[in-house]
């Protein structure tokens, strides 16, 4: 095995290590998942004490077959599994909170993407020895190991160690927004998917920070002439695109605006029909005018009729309404 | 010939992204005790991210103007 292998595989392992760690706490543990899972029915514990098994075989694989991308999609589901099923009662004890659960999965998900660079490697060389050309001093072979697996250890270390303080630092800050903003973002906050969101969305912040800075650096000791002009041309690219578009683009008669104010205008109208009824649309529309009409015999009938519809419509909301908030108590809760 | 690329477009970069951090340390004072101005602090901080993206923008232009330049001049 070559070392660019060794190298890979000991990357991925956090990976592997943390999904083993998810797995066993929710198959230790049926007795504390949450009232959510067990409302979807007979035979969903089981298969919830299973599922992370299943992922943790396809990650496996997944390293096997060098695909870091598939890794850490199957980690993020592990971990998303892990956290609707046991909440805070599992493996997130106090020992290891929630936001430290999210810190270590980036940790994980940093290294596994830094490992990709090592499969490449490996895939390329096919057990072949590397040929390095170039052996300078020890001081610059020791600069080169860190500017290629210290230096990105480092920065997913800080990047996760960051992450933690930044969202323990916006829990505590959001108590002092003004109210409604307060209660909402504390409630928010304090769901289990909330704070994986905005943990997720602070590291993403962070990451693209790092890249925003590190790119033209990079760039400006490797970029070659060739490459240069590819991308000043795709830069252009955009604007010549919108220039040609805007210059093909003919005046149009305004066609188009009057099909959709007839489409709207005729369904508000039949809308206003079923849930008023003709009857009273026509005594609102007399109304504004000042008039009143003459209550007529046999509207009884379309009244039933309209109340009827309503009456359907209510129920229907309502059982939306259900659904929705199965799908909410479920997400947060 | 005139060259394409010119070191302002550098250093405005370099002075934005300045900007940008001083709009991120701003937002992290106005969150720290006794300080409370947690909106003042998110804006602050969306600007730090604005100001940010052009300043690196702008030195991406001119690494890549100055690439081609170089190119073109060993040819």
């Amino acid at each position: 095995m070559s070392r660019e292998a060794i190298t890979y595989y000991a990357l991925s392992l956090p990976a592997i290590a943390l999904q083993l760690f998810f797995s066993s706490s929710v198959a230790a543990n049926p007795g504390q998942f949450t009232p959510q899972v067990a409302s979807f029915g007979p035979g969903i514990t089981e298969l919830v004490q299973l599922l992370p098994w299943g992922l943790l075989a396809l990650s496996i694989l997944a390293v096997v077959r060098f695909r870091p991308s598939a890794l850490v999609t199957l980690l993020t589901a592990s971990f998303f599994l892990a956290a609707a099923a046991l909440g805070e009662s599992g493996f997130f004890g106090t020992a290891l909170g929630l936001t430290g659960s999210v810190s270590l999965v980036i940790l994980a998900t940093f290294m596994a993407l830094i490992g990709f660079n090592y499969a490449r490697a490996a895939k390329l060389l096919g057990g072949r020895p590397a040929l390095v050309e170039g052996k300078g001093p020890l001081g610059y072979q020791l600069l080169s190991t860190s500017l290629e697996l210290v230096l990105p250890l480092l920065a997913a270390v800080a990047l996760a160690v960051a992450v933690s303080a930044i969202v323990t630092t916006l829990t505590l800050q959001t108590k002092l927004l003004p109210e409604p903003l307060s209660t909402l973002s504390s409630l928010y906050l304090e769901s289990r998917f909330g704070l994986v969101f905005v943990s997720i969305g602070v590291a993403g912040a962070l990451i693209w920070a790092m890249r925003q800075i590190l790119e033209p650096i990079i760039m400006y000791f490797t970029l070659t002439y060739e490459d240069a002009v590819k991308m000043a041309l795709n830069e252009v690219e955009d604007i010549a695109k919108k220039l040609r578009r805007q210059a093909r683009a003919k005046p149009v008669p305004g066609w188009g605006w009057l099909s959709v104010s007839i489409v709207c205008v005729v369904s508000v109208s039949s809308l206003s029909l079923f849930v008023v009824s003709p009857q009273g649309l026509w005594y609102n529309l007399l109304s504004i005018f000042g008039l009143h009409g003459v209550q007529g015999a046999g509207a009884g009938d379309l009244e039933t009729t309209a109340r009827n519809f309503v009456r359907t419509i209510d129920s229907n909301v309502v059982k939306g309404q259900d659904i929705i908030r199965q799908v909410i108590r479920l997400l947060w809760g | 010939m005139a060259r394409k690329y010119s070191s302002t477009s550098l250093w405005a970069g370099v002075g934005l992204i300045s900007v940008s951090v001083y709009f991120f340390l701003a937002s992290v004072s106005l969150i720290s005790p006794p300080a409370q101005a947690v909106v003042a602090a998110l804006l602050s901080a969306v600007i730090g991210f604005v100001t940010l993206s052009a300043g690196t923008a702008l030195i991406r232009t001119y690494v890549i103007a100055r690439t081609v330049e170089q190119g073109e001049q060993a040819k």
